[in-house]
């Protein structure tokens, strides 16, 4: 008999399937009946257990259906993005589960205040929302959703200077013969290329990027037992010294890997990884049975928030990443302190590579994870 | 799905720029790069949360404009505007599922590029 979380997963499955053959052409209906059969080929005489079992633990086939053109033509939210993905809970290694990673984020509606020579201003107003849940509660790492309303005052200064029309005419015939250009090595090696970046690098100049919002959102874990509305300000820097990537000393490992290695033919930092921060202060507002109501202290309190987040290549396909998050508690109280739950740090770093082979590291924890955990993992996925 | 071709300035200029972004590799040939997908630009990150991919997504979109107009020469199509353009870059961007050649097809929309139409 099934358990009941994989009944609920084949029902999803389902769920998304039918509205596709309610209102989707006939020209697609048979494509993806005939997909599907190509994928089920080595399946057959399987029993039905043992098929569910097999889609439950291998979601990189669950995501390949998701990414029909079918399911391209007729989503339900144009910018709603899905991934099936397989959970591992911390500290046991046995219980494993499938789960659904989410994420929906769109500007609803924007004007420009001033929009200068290189110089922007404008408003928007914009949803968010994200999170992991997992079939089965227990297997979710990070059991942690968030979403918001957010109205934003954003400001950008410097990035490019004006150019000649000379210069414009020179740099429309260098791109048309770039662009015929059909081997990777040559692409690299192109002195034409080479002559293209030193031209952007000379009229590209360093950006400031501010993006202040005023927001109203919720925080939970999956099964809304534990929840917090909120209600802040939060604030988005990015500075990007496009012209001067020397400025960027945290790219500078990755920059003599990439020389050292041959992908660079110079020492050369990225001023496009330039780290991205973030702040935010919220009235946080608790809500459902959580730690705060069995200790006693489920009052409204002040919270502080941060992240960093830095990307590079080391070569053609192989990234490192890393994200560091803060949450800290204004003024907690006592009690709060003494469980350590008035302040949470949580770093992760990854470095993937082009075969799927990637190796990841995590330190810490998020909102709602009662539990401080270090996980390194190494691992390989698999992409169609 | 959009037409990813050498002869659309659009198409050209979007790749050239995203490669002076540094969010394609340098040795990713013009013909290949339609079908790459946002989330396999170099400022898309796992790790990161909304708010930052957010940020960063409207910053490089205010680069991406500001390179069109003031380097490259282009000019807002008619019944565009600065904040249509920006908002569609912001948002094709923020879509894990679009390619570069979606991107360029909105920049065909918002943009006429230098001497687009006489093809120099």
């Amino acid at each position: 008999m099934f358990r009941l979380h994989k009944i609920y997963t084949f029902c999803l499955i389902i769920a998304f399937l039918l509205p596709i053959y309610g209102y989707s052409q006939d020209s697609l209906i048979v494509p993806l009946e005939k997909f599907v059969d190509e994928q089920m080929a080595g399946f057959q005489g399987i029993s039905s257990e043992s098929l569910l079992s097999y889609l439950l633990e291998n979601p990189q086939l669950l995501n390949k259906i998701l990414q029909h053109k079918m399911f391209e033509k007729n989503r339900f939210l144009k910018d709603l993005n899905l991934e099936f993905k397989t959970f591992k809970a911390n500290g046991n290694d046995s219980l494993l589960g499938l789960g659904l990673a989410y994420s929906y984020q769109r500007d609803i509606a924007t004007t420009t205040v001033e929009n200068r020579v290189a110089s922007q201003t404008g408003l928007s107003l914009s949803l968010q929302s994200q999170g992991n849940i997992a079939f089965d509660r227990n297997t979710n790492p990070a059991d942690f959703l968030d979403g918001d309303f957010s109205f934003h005052l954003y400001r950008s200064w410097g990035g490019a200077v004006m150019t000649s029309d000379s210069l414009r005419d020179k740099l429309n015939d260098m791109e048309f013969k770039l662009a015929q250009i059909t081997d990777s090595e040559a692409l690299r090696t192109s002195p034409l290329a080479k002559e293209v970046t030193r031209i952007f690098q000379e009229y590209m100049t360093s950006q400031f990027y501010l993006d202040f919002a005023l927001r109203g959102g919720l925080e939970t874990n999956q099964n809304f037992t534990q929840k917090q509305y909120v209600f802040g300000g939060k604030l988005g820097i990015d500075f990007k010294p496009w012209g001067s990537g020397y400025l960027n000393f945290f790219d500078w490992p990755f920059a003599a890997v990439r020389f050292l290695a041959g992908y660079d033919q110079e020492l050369q930092p990225r001023g496009s990884s330039f780290p991205t921060l973030f702040f935010g202060v919220d009235q946080v507002v608790p809500s459902g049975t959580d730690y705060r109501t069995v200790i006693g202290d489920s009052s409204n309190f002040l919270r502080m928030r941060g992240e960093i987040a830095f990307r590079t290549p080391i070569n053609r396909s192989s990234r490192f990443e890393a994200n560091l998050r803060f949450y800290k508690e204004i003024s907690p109280e006592e009690v709060i302190k003494q469980i350590g739950q008035d302040q949470h740090l949580y770093f992760a770093a990854v470095i993937t590579t082009g075969s799927g082979l990637f190796i990841s590291y995590t330190n810490g924890k998020l909102p709602f994870d009662l539990r401080e955990s270090q996980v390194y993992s190494l691992g390989f996925e698999y992409n169609f | 799905m959009s037409v990813w071709n050498a002869n659309n300035r659009a198409c050209t200029t979007t790749w050239l720029t995203l490669r002076v972004m540094g969010q394609i590799p340098q040795d990713l040939v013009f013909r290949d790069t339609g079908q790459v997908k946002m989330n396999e630009l170099m400022y898309w990150g796992e790790l990161s949360s909304l708010d930052i991919k957010q940020t960063q997504a409207r910053s490089l979109a205010v680069t991406m404009d500001n390179i069109f107009r003031m380097i490259r020469g282009a000019k807002y199509e008619e019944g565009k505007t600065n904040q249509q353009a920006i908002t569609d870059i912001t948002n094709t961007f923020l879509d894990a599922e679009k390619t570069i050649a979606d991107l360029a097809e909105i920049n065909d929309a918002n943009y006429y590029f230098w001497k687009e139409d006489i093809g120099v």
